[in-house]
């Protein structure tokens, strides 16, 4: 026992060894991830301010926007809560701080470029204006200084734990801040060099422009003759060059004559305005720039003229990613149809242009990759000549081609009968309305349009005599107008037919009784009682103590009783049809051996103790216990012969 | 019972405990569709209706509409990359997710110029809990980064030769590029925006190129819009690919494969006869010994 404890031992403790060396449950050991549900971090504060000082940097080279935009992406950290409202303040700041230095920098290159083309009052009035931008400038950076310090303090900067990382980054984030201040210092500068400028550009000759348009309306392309004159203090200036302007758009130049006055044609611009305004500009250049201001006209208003042009289209309300879509619609002017260039547009992305001429149809495709959902369509005839060009535009759901259809089908069904088939068809994430939903079942099959919430509900009725068994529902949904790009799914259902399941089933319930029927009555008499005949009849069934019990070798009183129980287990096999078998003892053969009758049973059960006894026991038993077997095989003897009453 | 009776009946009963701790054991390999714990891809596979692949022979002949996801993390035979290339040319769709394994080597057999560095990707500050977790933030307008503005990768890399065009993934402007692996940022390590996600045409087809695979994971697909970004890419798809033959396979999964070959075997003709005789031998053994010892 010992022996085997050990060795089991030994298997454990080997196994136990070996085991953990085969990497069986191991993972590979290059798993590039953590589990992000385990994963801890710290804030990584000297980062924050080496990343503030890298934002101050690009301010102090003039790029106000990249930094703005620098300062939007820091709004994605998540800092500890204690320093999150000092962190949003200082950002605030800092928005505020670049944008006034980004506008002072554009009001001092506007102002530069006034005075380059002698337009002091204009220049004057943006330098006044740049003053109090300076002024906010000043007042933000301290306030941002501040805010830096306390949030440093916050980020622990200042304690005596603070790792050189972080006292490093604080300070380069004041040598940033340091640098922004000498750029304001700067840009102080220079507008005060501006200043004096301006200042000196005063003193130069003021000079007056005057411009007159004939005829007073034109069709938009049409030529018109442009006059006036320019002169100063001193009477008309000769020899100048005169610009028109229509809004900012140049719309051509004159020289002045001898006096002063000028006279050129210029086209009206294909603005397909109304009305639209002309000036005419002097700006002196050369040596004039010494010795004359510039002037402007006041200016002048022009009836502009065009055809209209009437444009009609309809557009799907859903078109899908990857598929082309039909534009169908109009062109139309009051004149003859003319071809007309027509561009498709997605939101900034091009689709399609075409020329057409009065009714068109034409096929739009929608690139794969397009961004799904809510999108702007725009369809713009171009302007051509002196007709008017005309856009629509109109919002359409953009959906992909992969369909989805979420369906409710029984699990099981009757038949003959209906089946009803619920469920909605879904493009991407939305809805499809109109889609052709094709339901199938064994022979049987309907068709049926999606609603516009994409849901169906249809019945099919089924046909067949299948009695019971497992088909499938299938159910197709096709793109509205695209039957070739469609989507299928199957739900399987067990089907019962009770006309032709139901007779079968009879049949075989009234098979089945009259077999169990039969049966029944063939084995009831041999299981329910043993008759005396049976008992009768020893030749038939050997005796099993011949067969089986080994020879006991035993005289005297012993052998009586042995030869006792013999007589008794001979009878008691007889009848019960149970044969003692070599393995078998005394006692499990009283256990297998049912006896009908327990007048029977009691005295066997008696007859093996004291055949076990004898047995056993190292010593004769006495007289009477051999009398007292033989007694007991009598008793045996005539209760299995008595008849059952 | 004899010594030898019960030493190899304690060694059966622990062979067969061993082998049924291997068959029911969850798979535990990473990126695995079967795997559900938090490194398979098994709620995604669900989700999306994924087919794994333990071949790329396995994949349907007419490629289009199709969209294969293969995470390089084995090497990949001459005939495989063939394979892709013509996935991807007849009009397939290939996502290449992809950080420290063999993607480049795709890459240069279908002849793209983008690649994946194969640096660690830290971003200190505009992260999920920490560096190694960055958020991607600048997120180009495409049917792809649809109705998301951040995902969240894990321990990823960047991509190298993109085109601003291709680009529609970046990190932010305080991510790095840890080449000295000492976890901050030197002057000479490349700083963020960095390319993470890409789009490449090739024939009719896309590659799609994504600098960090753990973003399918199972504890990683529901963070932030990587939920979007699986949603945008089934989407697009009318069948899902996930190749699980350039995966590194543990012992676990190993062992269940023999086992799974062994009940393979076991199922044909042959082996069910091998079974039945190998049963008739074990059960006439005692009653031949009991025999013996008879007539002895």
């Amino acid at each position: 026992m010992m022996k085997r404890l050990l060795i089991t031992l030994s298997a454990f403790i080997l196994l136990g060894i070996i085991l953990p060396g085969l990497p069986i449950l191991a993972q590979p050991s290059k798993t590039p991830h953590e589990n992000p549900d385990r994963a801890t971090g710290s804030f990584d504060g000297a980062r924050l301010l080496l990343s503030y000082s890298q934002i101050t940097d690009q301010a102090n080279n003039s790029q106000y926007q990249s930094a703005r935009e620098t300062l939007n992406e820091l709004e994605k950290v998540d800092p500890p809560e204690d320093v999150r409202h000092i962190i949003d303040q200082y950002q605030a700041l800092n928005h505020d701080l670049y944008a006034t230095l980004d506008n002072l920098e554009s009001l001092l290159n506007e102002t530069t470029d006034r005075l380059s083309r002698n337009r002091v009052d204009e220049a004057g009035q943006i330098l006044d204006g740049s003053e109090g931008v300076i002024q906010d400038a000043e007042g933000l950076l301290k306030d941002t200084q501040a805010a830096a310090r306390g949030l440093s303090e916050k980020l622990g900067v200042f304690a005596a734990s603070a790792t050189d990382r972080l006292s490093q980054a604080y300070a380069r984030l004041r040598e940033s801040s340091a640098r922004l201040a000498d750029l304001i210092a700067r840009l102080k500068s220079i507008r005060q060099g501006l200043n004096e400028r301006y200042n000196w550009m005063t003193r130069l000759t003021p000079t007056a422009l005057t411009l007159r348009l004939t005829p007073e309306s034109a069709f938009v392309g049409d030529s018109i003759t442009a006059t006036g004159r320019l002169e100063c203090a001193g009477g008309a200036l000769a020899a100048k060059k005169i610009s028109f302007f229509t809004d900012n758009l140049s719309a051509g130049s004159a020289v002045t004559g001898s006096d002063g006055t000028y006279i050129t044609s210029i086209n009206m611009p294909y603005l397909f305005q109304n009305n639209i305004l002309f000036t005419a500009q002097y700006e002196p250049s050369g040596e004039d720039s010494g010795v004359f201001l510039a002037s402007q006209s006041p200016p002048v208003n022009m009836s502009a003229k065009c055809y209209p042009t009437r444009f009609d289209i309809t557009v799907p309300e859903t078109v899908f990613c990857g598929l082309p879509f039909t534009l169908s619609g109009e062109v139309s002017t009051d004149e003859n149809n003319v071809s007309r260039y027509v561009r498709v547009s997605l939101d900034n992305l091009e689709l399609a242009a075409a020329m057409v001429s009065g009714r068109f149809n034409f096929e739009v495709n929608i690139p794969q990759n397009t961004m799904p959902g809510r999108r702007n369509l725009k369809i713009a005839v171009a302007p051509m000549g002196r007709y008017t060009g005309a856009i629509k535009k109109q919002g359409v759901n953009l959906s992909v081609t992969t369909l989805r259809i979420e369906t409710q089908v029984p699990t099981t069904v009757f038949l003959p009968g209906t089946i009803k088939v619920e469920g909605k068809v879904i493009s991407g994430s939305s809805p499809l309305a109109n889609a052709l939903v094709i339901i199938k079942l064994m022979n049987s099959a309907t068709t049926v349009k999606t609603a516009s919430d994409g849901s169906f509900s249809s019945s099919i009725e089924s046909r067949g005599w299948s009695p019971i068994g497992f088909h499938h529902v299938e159910v197709t949904a096709a793109i509205p107008g695209k039957t070739t790009v469609t989507r299928t799914i199957e739900r399987r259902v067990l089907t019962i037919n009770l006309l032709s399941t139901v007779p079968g089933l009879a049949l075989i319930t009234w098979l089945a009784l009259v077999l169990y029927r039969k049966k029944r009555i063939q084995t009831a008499p041999e299981m329910v009682t043993v008759t005396p005949e049976a008992v009768k009849l020893p030749v038939e069934v050997p005796a099993a103590s011949q067969i089986s019990m080994p020879a006991l070798k035993y005289a005297g009183i012993k052998g009586r009783i042995l030869s006792a129980y013999r007589s008794g287990l001979a009878a008691v096999e007889k009848i019960s049809g149970v044969i003692m078998s070599p393995s078998a003892t005394l006692r499990e053969f009283l256990k297998t051996a049912r006896l009908p009758t327990p007048a029977a049973a009691a005295p066997f059960a008696e007859l093996t103790g004291i055949a076990e006894s004898t047995l056993y026991s190292a010593g004769d038993p006495p007289d009477i216990t051999a009398a007292r077997a033989e007694a007991l095989v009598n008793i045996i003897n005539e209760e299995l012969q008595r008849e059952p009453s | 019972m004899s010594l030898r009776n019960y030493l190899l009946s304690v060694i059966a009963v622990l062979m067969v405990l061993l082998a049924l701790g291997i068959w029911f054991y969850p798979s535990n390999s990473d990126f695995r569709a079967e795997n559900p714990l938090w490194n398979g891809v098994q709620a995604m596979a669900t989700d999306y209706h994924i087919q794994p692949l333990d071949a790329l022979a396995g994949l349907p002949p007419s490629p289009y509409g199709v969209s294969l996801f293969v995470i390089p993390y084995l090497d990949f035979k001459t005939a495989e990359m063939e394979q892709l290339r013509r996935f991807v040319s007849q009009g397939g769709r290939l996502i290449l997710a992809d950080d420290y394994g063999y993607g480049n080597r795709v890459l240069e057999y279908l002849g793209l110029r983008a690649r994946f560095t194969g640096e660690v990707l830290l971003d200190p500050l505009v992260n999920y809990k920490n560096e190694r977790l960055p958020r991607i933030t600048r997120l180009q307008p495409d049917a792809l980064t649809a109705n998301t503005d951040n995902l969240v990768f894990n321990h990823a890399t960047c991509l190298a030769n993109v085109s601003g065009n291709e680009s529609l993934a970046l990190s932010s402007p305080f991510s790095f590029l840890d080449l000295n692996g000492n976890g901050s940022h030197e002057d000479n390590e490349p700083s963020g925006p960095l390319p993470v996600i890409s789009r490449h045409q090739l024939g009719d087809g896309q590659v799609i190129l994504i600098a960090d695979p753990s973003l399918f994971i199972n504890s990683m697909n529901a963070i932030e819009g990587n939920a979007a970004l699986m949603r945008n890419i089934a989407s697009g798809a009318d069948a899902l690919y996930i190749d699980q033959s350039h995966l590194e396979q543990s012992e676990l999964y190993r062992s269940r494969s023999w086992l799974q070959k062994a009940r393979h075997l076991a199922s044909t003709s042959a082996g069910s006869a091998g079974l039945v005789i190998i049963a008739l031998t074990a059960a006439l053994v005692p009653v031949w010994h009991q025999k013996k010892e008879k007539n002895e």
